[in-house]
């Protein structure tokens, strides 16, 4: 099918659910309210997220809570996305849901390996087991990683995590979520090669270096806090990222120590990373989900005819919802503007 | 043949005979459940006529919706278990509910049986994993037969470690572009698109550092548990020993577990039923409301079901209030639900009105009218006694072999109008010189086919008009059962519109001069843009539009267009009818005329019985659809709203039939979240 075809009709429908997303002026708002019921109300007022939770008694409403029913919104957006595919594209889609499961397993994952917390982790599955089959009541009598893992025998994560079981403890947490993330990636793989030439470019121009960057930090704390070994480091490197071959992640791996590591990322586009300041570990993710907001920018205002809107734009809502929770949290903790920026992913 | 009359049921009783009273209920399989603590919660309950008991009053504010306390998935797993370890199948006897009994003495027995069995059980399932171990370590020596040393060597070695195991295909190049930091030697055996089957030669003092690094490629080690002597091939042959053992040893259990079953068998049903009976009273319970003393239980019963269960009841219980109610006093909004029942003719054609809506509970059963015109409008179109006896047959294999009731029950009635219509029409298997026809050859007079049509058609749609003219008197809607278009003089507008058409194309006098017909036509027309201002003009509504008023001519101005079309399009539809009849005898011919051009007798035989079937199959589905579309479309708009819900009365066979669905699983699932709740 021609790819005018394929996308003309989706392309449009974002762009006008592109006029949804929230402004520079909603944002200040926001960070200007006083309590997550103000933003709540905010929310529901003037947003498009409001829909999701027009019934719900603000009152006392907890952030975890309006965190849920922003996900439902992000669910939404997925839900009318898919109308517009079939076949292969269709089933890339579904397979595109993984990583807001892998967001859900992840959480999972922590609440049960630090937090030791297992009273409210239905709650916080907002996406698992919707569009791919996972035993959602299995995971939430989880007590541990390994069990966890055991829920999820015979989905498709099953073949990347049934060698953690034994893994020590300490480092099981970390390799779990790496180990997800290649699962991602690899099924990814898989379905994009089924996509037309002109879309698995698109796709691997905009995730090439969210690869990338997921590579270097992992191999980045995989030998400041838990000195692996460098085979082991290559092992669970994801494959297809879009500046760096295998020879070169192998030299990652195998440099010398972190200085050696940081020193080699200098030339990269990435240096960004790693900036050797006090902030290097707290911003780091937020860095990476910035360049990736640019980058996702662009490709929507370039608005190719191909891949690259669609998953511009589904990117883009995730940021906000990930910015709209970060202002919850900034405004609990009582920071100022100028604070409250610098953890949010969109640049105001 | 009609919507049965339903009545509402209250009971009240004392809370330790709960379960008793819900097991006659479902044995009795009549009382649609509704939930108590709504119906209370709308005062409809008539807790307060209920003088003679003064106790059930008492506690009568600290009513609350049932909870269920019992734990019944311990011994479901149980009794599940039993019956999957002696294959026998779930079942469910009405015999041993029938009596009186305690389910606790079962749980016991359940209990000793199930672990009487277990142990047995358990090795059987022991020894199966040992097999599969053996398959698996045998499928992986196949790789390295040729190989010509001796394994256990090998894996004895003092200072290297040999190890088997699958890696994913995405990992094997992994290992191979970081083969050169890797200290051992892996060596690939064996490869498809999946996986890798290596070996990998380990030097011990690196084992530890090897094994992260191979567990990190999702490295699928291989245990091998077992040591003979010899090559790989003398393993295989000593694996095919033990195999054969294990064998035997399955086979000794199988036949001690199947003295068990043979002596038990009775029982295990037994218990199956009954553990399905609890699940059936957990179900009903969960509508019911309680106190501490007493139970409420609410629902709806049809009038013919009302003595059955009362005879039930009052053998078995002396201290139930029950208390029935007529629909005319409930409240407003309360509808009950509809139980159609008809006659044997008739009854599958009802799967047929589901498929569209089910009937309100004070709207006309549709399925005489459906059944009847559906059976000649599919005998018409498809009339051959052959091709008819077939599609009867067809029928019901499926109604008897199959269980297919409603499908089966539908095509068998099909085929026998099928075969009557064959006998007017004079065609056997499409041969029209086997018998006479009795009124038409539909080919030879194609004019009478077409026109017949028509008029089939339009007794139809008359009749159509009528089922609308009682369903709106019942619901006092005049709008629509006088002034509509599928009211009185929308009916009358058709009537005196294909009057004045017909005597028009006849060249007869008409009995009014046409000029008053064409005054009389169109007074009609604007009585029916003016349905709702009329209709609340005699009901004494105010104001009389509902919306605003130009939308409201705007609207109507066009209806009447699409009156006008439709009426028109609505009559000249049945005219398919005809063609269908034709267009059967025009498929036969081409399939005749197929066949002599055969060479051969045996090729035409063979082509006019391929013709029969693709008649049968093809042009069969294509009469059947188009005649539900013509009780759908043409005339189920006209009459029917199909807004009512089932009759779904709490029984064990309605359980039987969920159990093929699956839903058991989603039962215990709603039960487990209940318990997980609590």
């Amino acid at each position: 099918m021609n790819n005018v075809v394929k996308f003309s009709a989706v392309n449009t429908k974002i762009q006008s659910m592109s006029g949804k997303l929230l402004k520079d002026e909603d944002y200040k708002k926001i960070i200007s309210l006083k309590s997550t019921r103000e933003i709540a109300a905010y929310l529901r007022d003037n947003t498009f997220y409001g829909e999701f939770f027009k019934d719900v008694d603000l009152s006392n409403i907890h952030r975890d809570e309006l965190e849920r029913h922003l996900k439902q919104g992000l669910i939404s957006h997925m839900d009318k996305l898919i109308h517009y595919f079939n076949g292969n594209y269709r089933s890339f889609f579904k397979c595109f849901y993984m990583k807001y499961e892998i967001y859900d397993l992840k959480k999972a994952a922590r609440m049960v390996h630090i937090d030791k917390s297992y009273s409210n982790l239905r709650e916080n599955l907002v996406f698992a087991g919707k569009y791919r089959y996972i035993d959602v009541e299995a995971i939430i009598k989880a007590k541990s990683l390994a069990e966890i893992i055991y829920a999820l025998e015979g989905t498709v994560y099953e073949p990347f995590l049934k060698n953690l079981i034994d893994g020590n403890e300490d480092e099981s947490l970390f390799r779990f979520e790496m180990a997800l993330d290649r699962a991602f990636f690899s099924i990814m793989e898989e379905n994009v090669k089924k996509l037309d030439k002109r879309d698995q470019r698109a796709f691997f121009e905009l995730y090439g270096s969210y690869i990338d960057m997921l590579n270097l930090q992992w191999i980045y704390r995989g030998k400041k806090y838990y000195n692996l070994t460098p085979e082991e480091l290559f092992n669970y490197t994801i494959n297809r990222g879009l500046k760096f071959n295998y020879v070169k992640i192998k030299e990652f791996c195998y440099s010398r120590d972190i200085q050696d590591f940081i020193n080699k990322t200098k030339d990269t586009p990435y240096s960004f990373m790693f900036k050797e300041n006090e902030t290097q570990e707290i911003f780091m993710e937020r860095r990476m989900n910035r360049y990736m907001y640019f980058k996702t920018k662009y490709a929507k205002q370039r608005f190719k005819l191909d891949l690259s809107v669609v998953i511009a734009y589904m990117d883009l809502i995730e940021f906000e919802i990930k910015d709209i929770i970060s202002m919850i949290e900034n405004v609990r903790y009582g920071m100022n503007f100028e604070e409250t920026k610098k953890y949010l992913i969109k640049a105001i | 043949m009609a919507v049965e009359k339903m009545e509402m049921i209250n009971i009240i009783g004392q809370m330790d005979e709960v379960d008793d009273v819900a097991k006659n209920i479902i044995l009795s399989s009549s009382v649609h459940m509704m939930n108590a603590i709504t119906e209370i919660n709308q005062n409809n309950f008539p807790i307060l006529k209920a003088q003679d008991n003064v106790d059930a009053l008492l506690d009568f504010n600290y009513i609350k919706q049932y909870n269920s306390q019992k734990n019944l998935q311990e011994i479901q797993r149980k009794v599940e278990g039993i019956l999957d370890i002696f294959e026998i199948k779930r079942k469910v006897k009405l015999k041993y509910l029938n009596d009186e009994y305690d389910f606790k003495d079962d749980v016991n027995e359940i209990n000793n049986l199930y672990e009487v069995v277990r142990e047995k059980y358990e090795r059987v399932n022991r020894l199966h994993e040992e097999n599969n171990d053996i398959e698996k370590l045998e499928q992986y020596l196949r790789y390295i037969s040729h190989v010509n040393i001796n394994l256990d060597e090998v894996l004895d070695m003092k200072y290297i470690k040999m190890k088997f195991g699958i890696i994913p295909k995405y990992n094997v190049d992994k290992l191979k572009k970081n083969y050169e930091n890797i200290s051992s030697i892996v060596f690939k055996v064996y490869s498809d698109i999946d996986i890798a089957v290596v070996m990998a030669f380990i030097p011990k003092p690196v084992e530890i550092e090897v094994d992260r690094v191979l567990m990190s490629l999702n490295f699928d080690e291989l245990k091998i548990n077992v040591k003979f002597k010899g090559t790989p091939s003398n393993w295989i042959n000593m694996l095919n020993e033990r195999k054969e053992e294990i064998k035997r040893e399955i086979h000794s259990i199988r036949s001690e577990l199947s003295e068990i079953k043979s002596k038990n068998f009775k029982k295990i049903e037994m218990y199956y039923s009954r553990l399905i009976m609890e699940f059936k009273i957990e179900e009903l319970k969960s509508y019911i409301a309680c106190t501490n003393e007493f139970f409420y239980l609410t629902g709806w019963i049809p009038f013919f079901k009302k003595r059955n269960l009362m005879k039930r009841l009052e053998k078995n219980h002396k201290n139930l209030i029950v208390i029935f109610k007529e629909t005319k006093d409930l409240r407003e909004g309360l509808n009950p639900p509809t139980c159609l029942k008809n006659g044997y003719l008739l009854t599958p054609f009802q799967s047929i009105v589901k498929m569209y809506g089910i009937p309100s509970y004070n709207e006309l059963d549709p399925t005489a009218f459906v059944g009847i015109s559906y059976m000649l409008l599919f005998g018409a179109m498809f009339g051959d006694v052959g091709q008819g006896l077939v599609l009867f047959l067809i029928g019901e294999i499926l109604n008897r072999f199959k269980r297919r009731p409603n499908l089966g029950g539908v095509l068998a009635r099909l085929g026998i109008s099928s075969t009557i219509f064959g006998f007017l029409y004079g065609s056997v298997f499409g041969y029209e010189d086997i018998i006479n026809a009795l009124v038409v050859r539909p080919m030879e007079d194609i004019n009478l086919m077409l026109i017949a049509a028509i008029v089939l058609g339009i007794v139809l749609l008359s009749i159509g008009y009528l089922y609308n003219f009682v369903n709106s008197y019942k619901r006092k809607d005049v709008e629509n059962g006088i002034f509509s278009r599928n009211g009185v003089v929308g009916l009358s507008f058709y009537w005196l519109i294909l009057y004045y058409i017909a005597a028009r194309i006849l060249n007869k006098e008409t009995f009014l001069s046409s000029e008053t017909i064409i005054v009389i036509l169109i007074m009609l027309l604007i009585i029916m843009v003016l349905k709702e201002p009329l209709a609340n003009l005699v009901k004494g509504i105010r104001p009389l539009y509902s919306e605003s008023v130009a939308d409201y001519y705007i609207e109507e101005g066009f209806g009447i267009l699409e009156t006008l079309l439709s009426l028109l399009s609505n009559t000249l539809s049945f005219i398919r009818v005809g063609a269908f009849a034709i267009n059967h005898v025009g498929l036969f011919i081409a399939f005749a005329t197929l066949a002599k051009m055969m060479a051969n007798n045996v090729e035409s035989v063979a082509t006019m019985v391929l013709g029969n079937i693709i008649i049968i199959g093809l042009e069969g589905l294509i009469v059947f659809i188009q005649g539900l579309r013509l009780e759908y479309y043409e005339l189920f708009s006209k009459y029917f709203s199909g807004t009512g819900y089932e009759y779904n009365p709490c029984c064990i066979s309605s359980y039987l039939d969920n159990i093929k669905k699956g839903l058991v699983s989603k039962i215990i699932k709603k039960q487990n979240t209940l318990v997980s709740v609590e």
